[in-house]
């Protein structure tokens, strides 16, 4: 009996003993923060000035409009996408695999700026524009972050709702037209409002990731007031002061994304649709001038997706000076400032994404195996704390540790500890998402045929368990990988001197208008992001988007 | 090899007792079956003695081996369960040979023990498959294999059969009594398929929420069921209201079953208390009116339903308003089918039972 229980129990507490440290212990020391008056006692002064600040109201009103315009748009163009993608056999339609690829290569920070390269002030197609007399309205503001982040995030909405197209039962069609309805009648009243929650959980995500966004905002927000903006802000403003303003917006956030998160939870996940038997409707092959007008679509997407990558690859190998792009010239001298100078950064970026990357995979393998299959009240509490970070964007996150953790008992400021917790913190409830996946798939006889052929429990769940895993646990490791090397918002306030990483020197490079260089550090990113991937997909045989 | 004892073992599962005070013995090389119906416990009491669980109270026993706080991997057990629970990232070798090399048997004796046991379930050709690659009876083949080939102890099996398709449960029944024939591992069998317990077993358990309902071998369960339970549990039978009358020589009573004077074993009912007469439906014979004057133990009726099912036809014989009784007739037994509405006369063997209500 104590063999059997012993292990797990330990394990769990440990568990939770890291996850209260790094996760609620942050919070909670930010929490307090937000309730602090100037002399540094209890107080509303934080929550007084948000209220009779103008420019943070106008900041949480902005960042709830951008929200829901950036949802709003998003689903208009990933629903009606997945569902020629999914109803339909045109031309070039192979091609959509490639998209979610896009999303998880190509930094944000990366995109804000190859957009700029071809919209921004100085971007190529301004400059022809305005060569033949047209004048197209500034990038910067909510023009460049609507298209921006409705690019980056349409992804989310799409793959959603191709997986509950996926899913659905065709029979439910037939039933529809047997009964009368036309097939443009049975996709709105019988289809639609089957997947509709569905959409609506994953337009409720991209919400919460438009409040929390904090690279595009800052790069393309001109001078919206917005709140990740005013927090980040706050935060500079009063370093080794007071924190009381950095977090109360910070709080206001959270507010903000656990309020969505619980309506998706509470309202929207429980009218998701369970079908009994899933055969979706064969696709289409669709008339030629019907198959064209797709393929184009299709197409324009790809393009717009991937067009980035291009414009900061060619920029990267051409001349620059300061914002000044001279197209149609080549030159090595921007991926040799790189070489020469940029060393720390890429050893860092390295050095704290395979970190936590390794023990952020580990940790989540763990935690997702004693939350689903040792359950217990202590596994339970484990589950929420590892939500948690949900609720936290990039940059809250990043100010709740750095409050926590730059004085007190524990002091990681400046270790390299900080920031690969940091990266770690921030992927969790997605790492464990995808590992428990895995895990519910696993039956709980598997584990008992081992122990009954001799073989110990925690012998089986490294010889049983993980190998069954393993397929999940890799994909999951490389989008863990993707998005911790292009990780900026919790990073960029959480790193101090000599812990540089690639998205923060590219992000002050673009800040510094030297376009070049910025191009030709993300040039360096982006092959960093996907040599690694592409090696371990074709040695492990790695199926990216198994679970999606 | 080993004589299974289990003592007053008791589980509740939160506040839901599961099993209340279960004692058995299985003796060492049988096939025994524990049976019943889904939620009596029977799992749970398989899963006890392997160890996946713990008993509340009472003890667990290998021969003389106390081992009821022995971990699993330590018991010396094999499983084999309902879904089979092959390692899918596994070839159907590596399963087998799983329980070997945890014992850290060397190489070569692995391979040739492997490679034996596998040709005596029939996969000899199909080592190097994925459990994916297999047909249900196939993985169950390899799932036997895999528990058997580390010689185990006690051999448990839950509702292994039940994932199967009919024809091919009938000679996986056969494979499995034959290996276990051959390798005389004590051997529980957990199921809810009478016919499954009834063919396979030298002795069975049926269980009844949480208790033993009656031990024995499959022909004292058939014929002389304990109690109403069991008699309808296996197999079909009437249990019809009586009230005892008085006792009669040799272990009898009189019973009065709608003013019918019955002679029926005595199950311990008082004379003058209610009780439960036994009899299944094909040990009634039917007899015209005349040829039964004299003979005792007649009830008469009116035939109220007749099903036909080749082999045999099922009668249901109303006594009056509220007893109905059942009667299976073979073929070939009667020349001629009952009339709808015919008048007859029913024989009730006297070696039935009168339980307790």
């Amino acid at each position: 009996m104590r063999t059997r229980i012993l292990p797990w129990g330990l394990l769990t507490a440990a568990c939770i003993a890291l996850n209260v440290l790094f996760v609620l212990y942050p919070l909670l020391t930010l929490t307090g923060n937000s309730f602090r008056a100037a002399d540094g006692g209890f107080g509303f002064d934080g929550f007084i000035q948000f209220f009779a600040n103008p420019e943070y109201l106008e900041a949480l009103r902005n960042t709830i409009l951008l929200g829901i315009a950036v949802t709003t748009t998003a689903t208009l163009i990933g629903v009606p996408f997945a569902f020629i993608v999914v109803r339909h056999d045109f031309p070039l339609k192979g091609l959509v695999a490639l998209l979610p690829i896009a999303t998880i290569i190509i930094p944000e920070v990366i995109i804000c700026q190859s957009w700029l390269l071809v919209l921004g002030n100085n971007g190529f197609v301004t400059r022809a524009l305005r060569a033949i007399g047209i004048f197209l309205p500034s990038f910067y503001g909510w023009g460049g972050m609507i298209v921006v982040m409705t690019l980056v995030y349409y992804t989310y909405i799409y793959l959603g709702t191709l997986a509950a197209l996926r899913g659905f039962d065709g029979q439910l069609e037939e039933a529809s037209r047997s009964l009368g309805r036309s097939p443009f009648q049975t996709t709105f009243r019988v289809v639609l409002p089957t997947v509709l929650p569905a959409i609506l959980v994953n337009a409720m995500v991209v919400f919460t990731l438009v409040v929390g966004n904090f690279a595009i905002s800052i790069i393309l927000g001109g001078h919206v007031p917005l709140l990740s903006i005013e927090t980040y802000n706050a935060f500079v403003n009063e370093m080794g002061g007071n924190p009381v303003m950095q977090s109360t917006l910070s709080l206001v956030t959270i507010v903000l994304v656990a309020a969505v998160l619980f309506v998706q939870k509470r309202v929207v996940e429980r009218r998701l649709v369970q079908m009994t038997q899933g055969r979706a409707p064969a696709a289409v092959r669709v008339s030629s001038w019907q198959g064209i007008a797709f393929a184009g679509f299709v197409l324009f997407i790809v393009l717009l997706s991937f067009l980035p990558l291009v414009t900061m690859f060619v920029a990267a190998f051409t001349e620059s000076r300061g914002p000044m792009v001279r197209w149609g010239s080549f030159s090595l001298a921007g991926l040799e400032r790189v070489l020469a100078f940029g060393r720390e950064p890429i050893l860092n970026s390295l050095k704290f994404a395979s970190l936590a990357t390794v023990a952020g995979t580990c940790f989540a393998v763990l935690a997702s195996y004693l939350i689903v299959k040792k359950r217990s009240v202590a596994s339970q509490a484990l589950d929420y704390l590892a939500v948690l970070p949900l609720t936290v964007s990039g940059t809250v996150l990043g100010i709740s540790l750095v409050q926590t953790f730059n004085s007190g008992p524990i002091i990681l400021t400046g270790t390299s500890l900080i920031m690969v917790v940091t990266y770690m913190v921030h992927r969790l409830p997605f790492s464990i998402r995808s590992a428990s996946s895995a895990l519910y798939n696993v039956p709980d006889s598997l584990e008992e045929a081992s122990i009954s052929l001799g073989v110990a429990p925690l012998k089986t769940f490294f010889k049983v368990v993980v190998p069954v895993m393993s397929a999940s646990v890799a994909s999951a490791f490389v989008l863990m990988w993707a998005t911790t090397m292009s990780e900026l918002s919790a990073s960029v306030v959480v790193y101090s001197g000599g812990l540089e990483t690639l998205p923060i020197t590219i992000f002050r490079e673009i800040d510094s208008g030297r376009v070049g260089l910025a191009s030709a550090y993300g040039a360096v990113l982006v092959t960093l992001i996907v040599v690694p991937i592409g090696l371990a997909v074709k040695i492990f045989r790695i199926k990216l988007f198994a679970t999606k | 090899m080993a004589t299974i004892t289990i003592s007053n073992v008791s589980k509740a599962f939160g506040p839901t007792p599961v099993l209340k005070g279960v004692n058995l013995s299985v003796a060492n090389g049988s096939f025994f079956t524990l049976l019943g119906p889904s939620g009596c416990g029977k799992t749970t009491l398989l899963r006890t003695i392997a160890g996946f669980l713990q008993p509340d109270t009472g003890h667990v026993l290998f021969d003389d081996q106390d081992v009821t706080h022995v971990p699993v991997h330590r018991r010396d057990i094999g499983m084999v369960f309902q879904d089979y629970a092959l390692f899918p990232d596994k070839t159907v070798f590596a399963n087998v040979s799983y329980g070997l090399r945890a014992r850290g048997i060397e190489r070569q004796s692995v391979e040739r023990l492997v490679r034996e046991h596998l040709d005596r379930v029939g996969l000899g050709h199909l080592a190097d498959r994925h459990p994916a690659e297999l047909s249900g009876g196939q993985r169950q083949r390899a799932a036997l294999a895999r528990a058997l080939i580390i010689k185990p102890q006690v051999l448990l099996m839950d509702e292994p059969l039940s994932n199967l398709d009919a024809k091919l449960r009938v000679t996986m029944r056969e494979t499995i009594l034959d290996l276990q024939r051959a390798s005389k591992i004590t051997t529980i069998f957990v199921t809810h398929d009478q016919e499954e317990a009834l063919s396979m077993s030298d002795q069975i358990a049926i269980m009844d929420r949480g208790v033993i309902a009656q031990v024995g071998t499959p022909e004292d369960l058939y014929e002389r069921p304990a109690n109403a339970y069991v008699a309808d549990f296996i197999g079909a039978a009437n249990v019809l209201s009586v009230r005892v009358l008085q006792r009669a020589n040799a272990g009898h009573i009189i019973a009065s079953l709608a003013g019918n004077e019955l002679r029926c074993v005595d199950g311990g009912v008082t004379p003058g208390g209610e009780g439960k007469l036994i009899v299944r439906p094909e040990h009634i014979q039917f007899g015209s009116a005349e040829a039964t004057i004299g003979t005792k133990n007649v009830v008469k009726g009116q035939v109220t339903r007749r099903r036909y099912l080749g082999a045999k036809t099922l009668y249901s014989v109303s006594v009056d308003a509220d007893l109905t009784i059942a009667v299976e007739h073979h073929a070939g037994l009667y020349p001629r089918p009952l009339e709808l509405g015919q008048i007859v006369d029913m024989v009730v063997p006297m070696n039935c039972l009168v339980v307790a209500s």
